[in-house]
C-alpha cells in the first residue's frame, strides 16, 4: 500500500505574527518553520499504519520554496518514519487553495497512492480546502475530519469522523483521501537514530504548475487590540458584582 | 441569470441557525448589489420546509428533494450546489462555516475550479465587489481577501451574522440534479450523537472554558457544573487537551477550534498566545485567575483574581439563581 501525506509548512503557533513590507503577507524574518500540526499528526498516522503491516511505503508531497526551513520541515516528518518526500518548488506558500491543490494533483496523480492523507487545515491560513479540492480534482472520495484511526479493509473503509454535535460513522470505496483531526494518534519523541537516518533519506524536486488565482489578499491586518485588563476583585466575594455587570453592563446574560 | 445562492443545512427537520446566518446575510450583499438571492434547500422531505423561509425574507427557494440525498455524505450536495451554481450562473454562493458546510463548500468549489474564501467575518461591498474579511493564523491576524473568478464562494463563520425576521412569499423551483456515478461512494452509515455536550462548541453563545488552574481532569465537574444552568458548552485549553483530561473536540485556540461566543469564561488558563487566538473575537471575555500577572486579564473584560476552586461554585450558584428567574 502507498500512503501520501500532503504536507504544508508553516510558521509555529508561538509565533507572533508581524505583517510585512508587502502589506499582505506576513513578515518570515526570524519565523521559525514547523510542518502543520494536523500534518503532522497524519504524518504521524501514516507511520503507525506502515509499522502495523507489511509493505506500506509513506511518501510526504510538499508545495514551498526550496530553502532550508522547507527542508527541515521534510525532514523531521522523514524523521517520523516517512520513506521519501517531494519537494514542490514553488517561490512562497501563499497560495489560495485551488492554486495549492492543483500542483499538488498534479504531483500525487503520478504516485497513485491508495490513501492520500492531510492535516484537516494549515494553521497559517486556516483555509481547510485543499484536501478537498485535490482529492476532488484526483477523483478520490474524501472523509473529512477523521478523529480516530481508519478501519481499512481491502475495497472499503470506515471513518469516524467529527461533525457538529457528534461523529458521524462513514463507509467509503478503496482507495481513498482523509483529511484528520486532532486525538487521532500523538506525536512520539524522534529517538536521534531516526533523525540521523532521515538526513539520508531522498527529497525530489519539482516544479509546481501553477493555476491563476481564484482569491486574492488585498491586505492583512492585525486584530485591535483587546482593552482588558479590568479586575471586578478577589476571590469568590466577587463573583455577585461579577453577575451584576455581565446583566447590566455587557448585556450578555 | 445571475444572483445569489444561499446554502442552507438541516438537521432534524429544521435549518441550523448558522445556515440561516449565512442566508440572512446574502439577502443583505443581494440587496446592495441588487442580485437577486436564492435559498438552497436539499435533502430527504424538505419540501415543506422551504416554504417556511419567507419568515427569513427569502423570496426563493432552489429545492432539491432526493430520497438517495438521505444517507448520503458530502459528494451529492456539493455536486448538486455545483450544478444549480452553473446553471444559474451565480454570482456568489454563501455557506455557513459549519462543519458540514466547510466540507462540503470545499468539494463545491473543486467542481467550480475556484475556492472558498471561508469563515468570513465581515463582507462589504466595495465598487461593486466582495470585499471579506477572515481571521489567519486562527485570528492572530486579519486578512481582507477578494475574489478572481465567479462564481465567488463565502463561508459565514457562525455566531457572527445576524437572523433577521421578516415575511415574505416564498416561490419554491424544483430543482434535478445529475449525479455522477461516483456521487454517493462514500455514505453515512451512523451517527453519535455528543453525550456530554450538548451545546456545539463552534456555536455556543456562552463558552466556559478550563485550563491546568483545575488541577486534574475530574475538577472539570467544576466547569460542567457552572456551564449547564449557563446552556454554555465546555471548552478547553490545550495543556489540558494534550494531557489527555479532555477530548481534541474540546480545545479552543490555534490548533482547536477558534470560538466568538457572546461570553467566554477562562477558568484556570493562563492565555498562552496560541489559546488566546483561538478565542480573542468573543464579544465578552471573564478570566478566573489566581495569578494576577496571567496574561488572559490583559485581553479579558473582567476578571476575578481568586482560586477557581472557591470562585467557580459561587458562580454556579449565582448561575442557577439566574436561571431560575428566567
Amino acid at each position: 500500500m502507498k500512503i501520501v501525506v500532503c504536507v504544508k509548512r508553516v510558521p509555529d503557533t508561538a509565533t507572533k505574527i508581524k505583517v510585512g513590507a508587502e502589506g499582505n503577507v506576513i513578515d518570515t524574518k526570524d519565523v521559525e518553520f514547523i510542518p502543520s500540526p494536523y500534518d503532522e499528526l497524519a504524518v504521524e498516522y501514516a507511520v503507525r499504519i506502515q509499522e502495523n503491516q507489511s509493505d506500506v511505503e509513506v511518501v510526504i508531497v510538499t508545495l514551498g520554496p526550496a530553502e532550508a526551513s522547507t527542508e527541515k520541515v521534510l525532514r523531521r516528518c522523514l524523521a517520523i518514519g516517512a520513506n521519501r518526500a517531494i519537494l514542490i518548488e514553488s517561490a512562497g506558500t501563499d497560495h489560495d487553495p485551488y492554486v495549492i491543490a492543483s500542483a499538488l494533483a498534479n504531483t500525487i496523480k503520478e504516485e497513485s497512492p491508495d490513501l492520500l492523507l492531510f492535516g484537516i487545515q494549515a494553521i497559517d491560513d486556516d483555509y481547510g480546502q485543499v484536501s478537498s479540492i485535490t482529492s476532488a480534482l484526483l477523483d478520490m472520495p474524501l472523509l473529512w475530519g477523521v478523529s480516530e484511526p481508519l478501519e481499512l479493509g481491502g475495497s472499503t473503509v470506515k471513518g469516524r469522523c467529527e461533525v457538529d454535535g457528534g461523529v458521524e460513522i462513514l463507509e467509503s470505496s478503496f482507495p481513498c483521501a482523509a483529511s484528520i483531526k486532532g486525538s487521532i494518534t500523538d506525536i512520539r519523541m524522534c529517538p536521534l537514530i531516526k533523525i540521523r537516518r532521515a538526513s539520508k533519506k531522498e527529497i525530489k524536486n519539482v516544479s509546481a504548475q501553477l493555476e491563476d488565482s481564484a482569491l486574492s489578499v488585498e491586505k492583512l491586518e492585525l486584530p485591535a487590540e483587546r482593552v482588558g485588563g479590568r479586575i471586578v476583585g478577589q476571590g469568590a466575594d466577587a463573583v455577585p458584582e461579577l453577575f451584576r455587570l455581565l446583566r447590566e453592563e455587557a448585556k450578555v446574560l | 441569470m445571475s444572483g445569489i445562492l444561499a446554502i442552507t443545512e438541516v438537521k432534524d427537520g429544521k435549518f441550523r441557525r448558522a445556515s440561516l446566518e449565512a442566508v440572512g446575510e446574502a439577502l443583505r450583499i443581494g440587496q446592495a448589489l441588487s442580485l437577486e438571492v436564492s435559498a438552497v434547500v436539499m435533502g430527504t422531505g424538505v419540501s415543506e420546509l422551504a416554504g417556511s423561509l419567507g419568515e427569513y425574507g427569502v423570496s426563493k427557494a432552489i429545492v432539491v428533494e432526493d430520497d438517495r440525498l438521505e444517507n448520503a455524505y458530502t459528494q451529492p450536495y456539493a455536486e448538486a450546489i455545483a450544478e444549480i451554481a452553473k446553471s444559474k450562473e451565480a454570482d456568489y454562493v454563501f455557506f455557513s462555516a459549519s462543519a458540514r458546510g466547510k466540507a462540503i463548500s470545499a468539494l463545491a468549489s473543486a467542481y467550480l475550479k475556484t475556492a472558498v474564501v471561508s469563515d468570513c467575518v465581515q463582507i462589504q461591498v466595495e465598487d461593486g465587489e466582495l470585499s471579506c474579511q477572515r481571521p489567519v493564523y486562527a485570528g492572530k491576524a486579519l486578512s481582507v481577501v477578494k475574489i478572481q473568478k465567479k462564481p465567488g464562494l463565502l463561508s459565514l463563520r457562525p455566531n457572527v451574522f445576524s437572523v433577521e425576521k421578516n415575511s415574505a412569499e416564498v416561490a419554491v423551483e424544483n430543482f434535478s440534479v445529475n449525479f455522477s456515478e461516483t456521487a454517493f461512494r462514500v455514505k453515512v452509515v451512523g451517527v453519535e450523537k455528543a453525550k456530554e455536550q450538548s451545546v456545539e462548541l463552534s456555536e455556543a453563545s456562552i463558552i466556559v472554558s478550563g485550563g491546568r488552574g483545575l488541577k486534574e481532569a475530574a475538577n472539570f465537574s467544576l466547569i460542567e457544573g457552572l456551564a449547564d444552568p449557563l446552556g454554555a458548552a465546555v471548552g478547553a485549553s490545550r495543556a489540558v487537551v494534550d494531557d489527555g483530561w479532555r477530548p481534541h473536540k474540546d480545545q479552543v485556540g490555534q490548533t482547536g477550534k477558534t470560538v466568538s461566543p457572546n461570553l467566554y469564561i477562562a477558568c484556570g488558563i493562563s492565555g498562552a498566545i496560541q489559546h488566546l487566538a483561538g478565542m480573542r473575537t468573543s464579544k465578552v471575555i471573564v478570566a478566573i485567575n489566581k495569578d494576577e500577572e496571567a496574561p488572559i486579564f490583559k485581553v479579558a473584560d473582567y476578571g476575578i483574581v481568586g482560586d477557581v476552586f472557591e470562585v467557580l461554585p459561587k458562580m454556579t450558584e449565582e448561575a442557577k439563581k439566574l436561571a431560575a428567574d428566567s
